[in-house]
């Protein structure tokens, strides 16, 4: 069977050779490793030699032609009067072939006419022009075309995404952690979802220092329900007073009132910040609620709360005051209405602030004093 | 009944180790709980807040295999360095006082 000739690639840079040595005729018998012909670069001539034994039965491109690498330059075959296969012989010489359909496959086609490239440019690696010759030859080739559909590919992808803004210096990029992505899900939410405002009270701490001291000493508690008792507090005073909700604005603006108090509690527990959740905590005394949330602080400092222990908040309440900040704004959790800011007592123990942010679309400044007023005042949930 | 010099022994490493987990959390929150005393109660000692009480409290409960429950949590039980020394041998079944 007649065994096809290639124009080898030299480089990666030439897709053509000349032709500049034929060192063989058709009838001649050569043995592997014959030289057959040269041809030439701009860099390099390189030797053509026969792959096995046989005899030349075609020569398709004389000296001096100009050949795309990979197009048939000789048949050889076992006898000299074997027959040599027409289909595969170029109609035209110069480029190994023509770009009909009938030397090109379907798929080469179909990228030829992706890639606005003419078959006659592209260098094949047998008798026929294969996908694969077309894709190696883009590969090679990153030129106009491709990157004009690079930037097409782009500027489709630019379509949907957004680009990333310009940094002012070198940086690194990278995705942030799940507790990261559920800070940046709270705080967008404050940004586009809610009228956030902030307000606070100065007030005397030690009336509900002292209550809380009684408190554990009657129930012998080990630790201080201080924050506990307001946040109780907040959990029960809040409803009445219109602030444990929020509001919609879509598809019109409705104003939502839930129908309980599910008190939403910050624990700092390592790096990890959680919004640990009493449930029903307007239906709970004021013990009740002590030992659910002392619960849920050892489970987040122990990195064990359930998801649903910190779903669901309609209030939140937070204190920095065991890193002596005396006053921070607070961010709102998604879909409440108020978050009570605990700070730390001045240093002669005499005064405190209570800040809250709240949503000015649910509350009005007077209603956001008034509630901070209320949770001051030990006693007023009945504790 | 006086306890013999092991339980001494036994107790004074414990209350020595209970302090090393409370310094712990103590130097995180910039307090200084050398000057406890083993019978001052921590609450009111101004080392620690009610959150880190709480963490206090479960370092000794992982260190020791205490299992405390709810209702473990009162002052009697853990609100000095000797309640704690007792309730955790109580629990180790090693009080041989």
């Amino acid at each position: 069977m007649a065994q096809p000739v290639h124009i080898p690639r030299v480089n990666n840079n030439d897709d053509t050779v000349k032709v500049v040595h034929l060192a063989v005729a058709v009838g001649d018998a050569v043995a592997a490793g014959d030289l057959l012909l040269e041809i030439e670069t701009e860099k390099a001539t390189v030797a053509v030699e026969a792959e096995s034994d046989g005899h030349v039965l075609a020569l398709l491109h004389g000296v001096g032609a100009t050949v795309a690498v990979g197009a048939v330059i000789a048949w050889l075959g076992a006898t000299a009067d074997e027959a040599v296969p027409q289909a595969a012989v170029p109609a035209a010489a110069g480029n190994g072939g023509d770009g009909s359909a009938g030397d090109t496959t379907a798929k080469a086609r179909l990228l030829l006419r992706r890639h606005g490239l003419d078959a006659a440019a592209v260098p094949r690696s047998g008798a026929r022009l294969t996908a694969g010759d077309v894709e190696a030859h883009l590969a090679a080739h990153p030129g106009p075309r491709a990157a004009a559909a690079a930037v097409a590919a782009v500027a489709a992808a630019a379509a949907v995404a957004p680009p990333p803004p310009a940094l002012p210096a070198a940086a690194d990029l990278a995705p942030l952690s799940s507790t990261e992505r559920g800070m940046l899900a709270t705080v967008a939410w404050q940004r586009d979802q809610a009228v956030a405002t902030y307000v606070e009270i100065e007030y005397d701490p030690r009336p509900a220092e002292a209550a809380a001291a009684a408190h554990m000493r009657a129930h012998r508690l080990l630790v201080s329900p201080l924050l506990a008792l307001m946040a109780h507090r907040l959990a029960v005073l809040a409803p009445g007073m219109g602030a444990n909700g929020t509001v919609v604005e879509q598809p019109s603006p409705q104003k939502v009132t839930y129908r309980h108090a599910h008190l939403g509690f910050t624990v700092q527990a390592g790096e990890t910040l959680y919004l640990c959740v009493v449930r029903e905590a307007d239906t709970l005394d004021a013990a009740g609620f002590i030992a659910r949330l002392t619960d849920l602080q050892r489970r987040a400092l122990a990195h064990k709360l359930a998801p649903a222990d910190m779903q669901g908040a309609t209030l939140g309440f937070t204190s920095m005051a065991r890193w002596g900040v005396r006053r921070h704004v607070p961010v709102l959790a998604p879909h409440t209405g108020v978050m009570v800011a605990h700070g730390a007592p001045a240093a002669d123990g005499a005064s405190a602030v209570l800040g809250m942010t709240y949503d000015h679309r649910l509350l009005s400044g007077f209603a956001a004093v008034r509630l901070l007023k209320a949770l001051v005042q030990p006693g007023r949930d009945g504790a | 009944m006086s306890a013999t010099p092991d339980a001494a022994a036994d107790r004074a490493a414990l209350i020595a180790a209970l302090r090393d987990l409370l310094k712990t959390i103590s130097d995180n929150l910039g307090t200084d709980a050398s000057g406890l005393g083993e019978d001052d109660l921590i609450p009111d000692a101004a080392v620690l807040d009610s959150a880190g009480l709480i963490e206090f409290v479960m370092l000794v409960d992982g260190q020791y295999e205490l299992g405390l429950d709810a209702e473990d949590m009162t002052i009697d039980n853990l609100g000095s360095l000797s309640a704690i020394a007792a309730f955790v041998a109580a629990r180790r079944g090693t009080l041989r006082a």
